[in-house]
Formats: C-alpha cells, structure tokens, sequence
C-alpha cells in the first residue's frame, strides 16, 4: 500500500505537476534544518534545499513510488550538503554581497509576533550549541543524527538514505548521541 | 486486559524508545527495564539531555530560523521545469530532422542486414550449395514460427523475395508495404509464395498470383523464369551439387 508521498508523486508522475507543492510545503522545514546544521549558513542551506526540490521533480519520472519519498528526497539532500561542502572547501573563500547581507541578518533574527526578543535569543543559542556539537562529530554519525531527528526518518530509511546496513545506522545514531550526552556532561561539569 | 500495558521491553526497543523523536506511550515498562539493566539506565542517562538538545534545534517559527516561504521554492521548481521545457521545444525540430534521417538510414540498414541473414539462413537449408535431401532435413528443424507453414517454399525466388521485400520496403508480388518491423518481408511474402507454389492461398489476400519476375502462376517455365519455386533441381548452385556427387 502506497504512503500519502507516493500517492502525490504518482499523480505528479501522471501530469498534476501542481501537487509536488504539497510536498515542498511538508518537506522544506525538516530539510532546512538540516542542510542549516550540516552548511552552518543560511542562504546556503535555502540553495541546498531548493537544488534537492528541484532535482527530485526534475527525476519525478524516475521515482519509484513503492519506495519511500521521503527517504529518496532525504538521499538527494544529504548528498548534495556533500558535494556542496566539498565544492566550497576546495575554492578559496568567497561571498556575494547578498551573502554579506544575509549573514547581518543570521546574527539578530527577526522574532516571532509572539516570541520574546529573549526566547529568541534563548532559541539562537540553543541551536547553535546543537550546531557546534553536530560538526564535532563524524560526518556519517551527525548525517544519522540529522537523519533521525530533524528528518524522522526510521533507521531502515536512514540506511537506505546513507548507503550502509541496519546495524551500522543503528551504531552511528547510538555512538553519536553517546558523544554529545558525554560532551554535555562535560560542560555541566 | 491490555497486555501491552504490561508488556516487558528488551534493551533493543528500550533504544528505539529513547532516539524516537515522537515515543510512543508506556505505562512504567521503561522504567521496569531501567530498574533492571545497568547498560540500558547509563544510555538513558547519557542519551536523554542529548536528545532533549537535538529536539530543541528543530526548526520553528519562534526561532526566526525559518527558511524562505515554500512558495518561492515551488515557483523557482516551476520556472525551472518550464526553462527546461522551453528549452527542449527549441531544440526539438533540429534534433528531430537529425534524428529522423538517421533513423531512415538506420532502419534501411537494418532490413538490409535482416534480409541478408534470412537469406543465408534459408541459404543453409537449400539454394546456396547444399543438396535438396540435406535442404530438406534441415527444414525439419526450423523452429520459426512463420516459416513452419512455408516448409515448402525455402528457395532462391524465397529468399530474393525477402530481400526485395526488406531492401524497398514493400512485397515485390503484392507491392504492399511491410507492416511489420520484426518479421517484416517473412509475413507477407509467406502469403505471396504460398500462392505461387499451388498452396491454400490467403483468403484474406487480394494480391495477384506469383510470377518470376511478373506474370501469372500458369505461365510456363520458359516464361516463369530461369527457374521455377516447386522444383529445386533448378535451383542455382543445385545441378553442379549434382554433378560433383
């Protein structure tokens, strides 16, 4: 029985091309935070995020529907954050003046109607504590982690999506939380 | 009595309970398993601040770390599918013209070669220097389907009919076109030289009776031609076999 993201992408595949919105209003968040996670800067991790929308329609006619999306669309997204971050590292550093304009704006987000300037400081904080513990990690268990948490993915999907066995994403979920839990012990002293 | 209530879990699910993002309900089971595993009690210990950590990373509006409005995104996705559209109905009609020219030359080469292989084929069993009774075991073994009701008809005119038929694209009795790409001179040659030779003819066939090259089935030899499809003595390569045995 087909899932309600292989139902949409069948009716994407048979021409309602409008419907693959629905799919990048469900996915969009949980992608960008963890392309946000994994690129540690915004208008990068929204590229990242738009680049594996449009490769997955791009690929719609490819896409097996009795597989998962999600996973599928998880797949593009961890391996473009790759190819990406391997781009960037290997070409001296470099930044638009959007770019420049975007990173003033990281640095005090526009709260929230509702939020507090505090809360969202509160927020910012917290998330960059996450970021910093997710890049001292190995790059496959803080991908399993990402995969886990902000992706909610299963751990078969998150095999699927990293290319490696059951137990293996088990492991690098199990030893990855196991570094932050000892980390965060640390700071509390 | 709901026995899952009071279901024992094993260390492997108390795992899966603890790196669920969305846990579902127990009713102490945790806690029983804790009370009783050391291993699982240290992984809880070390595993729930990291978890609570992660959980509050995820993104949300109060964060102001939203990305940009899905909107924008399924409008870049749309210009990108329409660009590559346009793009493709661009370069179409060249590649098309290319395409259809190569494709021809492909296609005239391929009903070429096909009837070339036909004709070796039925060459083995009769027409191209081998003896009639070497032909004729040899037709017993043909296993081609088309061929079966045409046991008789294996001969030079056959096989210079197909390849007519495969080099013009047409039956050279009949003159319709081939319709079939796979087996194409086979179907409607069949029809056409069943004919020629006296066999129950097609009776859905409208075409004229065989003659070598054109004429009528009870012409003469002399005017059928150098040689007549029924008889394959005359055929070529046939009275030096012959003569040699």
């Amino acid at each position: 029985m087909l899932d309600d993201d292989a139902l949409i992408m069948r009716r994407v595949q048979a021409g309602d091309l409008e419907r693959f919105a629905v799919l990048i209003r469900r996915y969009q968040r949980p992608l960008f935070r963890a392309a946000l996670e994994r690129l540690g800067e915004r208008t990068w991790a929204e590229d990242v995020v738009q680049e594996a929308f449009l490769a997955a329609f791009a690929g719609r006619t490819t896409y097996d529907p009795s597989f998962s999306f999600r996973t599928w669309l998880w797949t593009i997204l961890i391996n473009l954050c790759k190819k990406q971050w391997k781009r960037r590292a290997s070409r001296p550093a470099q930044q638009s003046w959007s770019e420049l304009i975007a990173r003033e704006g990281d640095a005090a987000p526009e709260p929230h109607s509702d939020a507090t300037g505090l809360s969202c400081l509160l927020k910012t904080e917290q998330i960059e504590r996450v970021r910093g513990l997710l890049a001292e990690l190995p790059e496959e268990q803080a991908d399993a982690l990402r995969l886990r948490f902000f992706g909610e993915l299963t751990f078969p999907e998150i095999a699927a999506a990293l290319g490696c066995s059951l137990n293996t994403a088990k492991s690098r979920v199990r030893y990855g939380l196991e570094k932050i839990g000892r980390a965060l012990r640390t700071e509390e002293g | 009595m709901n026995h899952e209530l009071n279901r024992e879990l094993n260390c492997e699910q108390v795992f899966q309970h603890l790196t669920s993002v969305h846990p579902a309900p127990l009713n102490g089971e945790l806690d029983r398993h804790l009370a009783g595993c050391s291993s699982c009690r240290e992984m809880a210990d070390l595993f729930q601040p990291a978890v609570a950590l992660l959980e509050s990373g995820r993104c949300d509006e109060v964060s102001g770390d939203a990305p940009r409005p899905w909107e924008q995104v399924w409008e870049a996705v749309s210009v990108a599918q329409r660009a590559a559209d346009q793009l493709r109905d661009h370069s179409a009609p060249s590649r098309r013209r290319v395409s259809s020219r190569t494709a021809a030359l492909v296609r005239s080469a391929a009903l070429i070669l096909a009837g070339v292989l036909v004709g070796a084929a039925l060459g083995r069993v009769g027409a191209f220097g081998r003896s009639p009774d070497l032909a004729r075991s040899d037709r017993d073994q043909w296993t081609n389907p088309l061929m079966e009701n045409a046991a008789d008809c294996r001969c030079e005119g056959l096989v210079t009919f197909l390849r007519d038929a495969v080099a013009h694209g047409t039956c050279p009795t009949c003159e319709q076109p081939i319709a079939s790409r796979k087996q194409p001179a086979l179907t409607l040659c069949m029809a056409c030289h069943r004919e020629s030779i006296g066999t129950r003819p097609d009776p859905a066939s409208s075409h004229e009776s065989l003659s070598w090259p054109r004429g009528n089935k009870n012409d003469s030899a002399k005017e059928r031609g150098p040689f007549s499809f029924a008889d394959p003595k005359q055929l070529p390569g046939a009275r030096e076999q012959a003569s040699a045995s």
